[in-house]
């Protein structure tokens, strides 16, 4: 009688045993492995019940039968208890992976926010160090009275100002490079749309903005982030996808934004490139130091579609 | 009542302060010339100084000049603003205009346009770098409205061209042969329908829909 209980334990065991390999099969990368293990301590749990049911069936009552159920039990046991620890090492890889995830965010989003601090100082005194005195210059020049000198220093007098001109256009380009100031002073909304009329104005594409953010302001490490993001984005279609319109749109919901775009270019093949990284480095990480989510379509000669959402 | 301008430069840049001082200390215009490098600092002397015209730069620490014109407006309403900046873009002109300036000048214009600046909001008349002219232009071009001034009168189309001319209410009734106070009238309806502030946002609407031109 103690052995048919026993065994019946034994049995339950072994199944167990076996539902919590079935339930490692999804954590595991190889899964073929556990595929074939579960196989095997389930033919082992189908084993044991055949035994019990031969036992009682039999009632076989000798000692070799005994020390085999026995043993049996046993190893049901041991297989058991082997299997809660491995589960629970699966367990703690798991938890290792989502902190060092969440670290390469962090050392990313680290990463960018030095940058972007670094870029914006450079900027700011590009800007408003070199630019006034530039200015000051610039009208100093033009205020010299031209009509009482020689032609030869008129001449010098009007390639001056030219430089000096130039000078000013291309600082003020170096520092709207660096950090767009207009992202700083007004947001993401009005960024874009400045970034997009530029673009308007000098290439023949089509870009319509839409958005529900309504002048709503954003940690500006955010807001940086989503603007460089469409600003590579742009530059990507521009570039390679001769596309003719572009569509941007950016929604606010309550614990998130959320970021579409859209081309009608040619698109390329997504066999062609690994959807999460190789084709858009750049934008891959910047999104990942967010913590947020990318999510890519292209078909050859259908453009492409891009959503990014970025937890709030 | 002398004819000579007073003048108030609220920069906080030092150098292109007294650059610009040198300049127009040399105009047979302008009598006198203070400064001040932040708002707050233009607020505390503006009643004591009474200039006729403020060269106020944006980006200032302490105050920056879009508050400081809404205040020194509030205080002295007299005086007239015009923005002396670095940015040409659209986001900054409007603020500056909404808070209540005549004028928008770029830092880096030629100084012939900075007197005409100074002389034209002196008169009352309006004024804009011709940069920034030509930027709505330009923006304008490669947009090519469809709606143009959907919800304005002809009528008041035309008080608004010569609003834009420069011209004052009575100087417009005598042009059109109406009463002064009906073009009161007018441009208080122009106002509320376009959704400006004052006499250079109605300008900077013209431009932007065809009505007047540059």
């Amino acid at each position: 009688m103690l052995i048919q209980l026993a065994l019946i334990i034994s049995v339950l065991l072994q199944f167990g045993a076996f539902f919590m390999t079935i339930s490692l099969i999804q954590k595991t990368k190889f899964n073929i492995s556990w595929i074939t293990i579960s196989i095997g301590f389930f033919l082992m749990a189908l084993r044991r019940l055949y035994e019990l049911i031969d036992i009682i069936i039999n009632n076989q009552d000798d000692i070799q039968t005994h020390i085999n159920s026995w043993i049996a039990v046993l190893i049901s046991l041991l297989m058991f208890i082997a299997s809660i620890y491995i589960r629970q090492i699966f367990i703690l890889q798991g938890k290792i992976n989502k902190l060092q995830k969440e670290n390469e965010a962090k050392v990313l989003s680290a990463i960018i926010k030095t940058e972007e601090k670094e870029r914006k100082k450079f900027a700011k005194e590009l800007h408003d160090g070199l630019g006034p005195i530039l200015s000051s210059i610039k009208m100093a020049i033009s205020a010299i009275n031209k009509n009482v000198m020689g032609n030869d220093n008129k001449q010098i007098i009007d390639k001056t100002e030219e430089t000096v001109d130039s000078a000013i256009i291309t600082i003020k380009e170096i520092s709207n490079n660096l950090s767009p100031h207009i992202l700083e002073r007004f947001g993401l909304e009005k960024a874009i749309k400045t970034f997009t009329d530029i673009i308007i104005t000098n290439e023949d594409l089509e870009i319509i903005f839409f958005s529900n953010l309504n002048g709503k302001r954003y940690d500006y490490n955010i807001e940086v982030i989503l603007y460089r993001i469409i600003g590579e984005l742009i530059n990507n279609t521009l570039k390679h996808a001769s596309a003719s319109k572009v569509e941007i749109s950016l929604f606010y919901f309550e614990k998130r934004l959320e970021l579409f775009y859209s081309d009608n270019g040619i698109g390329f093949d997504m066999k062609n490139i690994d959807s999460k990284g190789m084709g858009l480095p750049n934008i891959d990480s910047r999104v990942k130091s967010l913590d947020g989510e990318l999510e890519m379509h292209s078909k050859h000669k259908q453009g492409i579609f891009l959503k990014i959402t970025l937890p709030l | 009542m002398t004819d000579k301008i007073k003048i108030y430069l609220v920069d906080d840049h030092n150098l292109f302060r007294e650059g610009l001082k040198f300049l127009l200390s040399n105009d047979d215009l302008i009598s006198e010339i203070y400064e001040a490098e932040n708002g707050k600092d233009l607020l505390e002397n503006v009643l004591d100084v009474k200039p006729d015209i403020i060269l106020m730069d944006i980006e200032m620490p302490v105050m920056n000049g879009i508050e400081a014109t809404k205040e020194t407006l509030k205080i002295y309403p007299k005086s007239k603003v015009i923005a002396l900046s670095m940015y040409g873009n659209e986001n900054f002109y409007s603020e500056m205009i909404d808070a209540g300036a005549k004028g928008f000048l770029l830092k880096n214009s030629k100084f012939e346009d900075v007197k005409k600046a100074i002389a034209d909001v002196n008169e009352g008349k309006n004024y804009f770098s011709p940069e920034i002219l030509e930027a709505i232009i330009k923006n304008l071009n490669k947009k090519k409205f469809k709606k143009k001034n959907t919800h304005l009168t002809e009528r008041e189309i035309e008080v608004l061209y010569n609003i834009c001319k420069g011209l004052s209410n009575q100087e417009i009734a005598d042009f059109l042969f109406i009463s002064k106070r009906t073009v009161d009238k007018h441009r208080e309806n122009i106002l509320l329908k376009t959704q400006s502030k004052n006499t250079a946002g109605l300008v900077i609407y013209a431009i932007k829909n065809e009505i007047f031109e540059v």
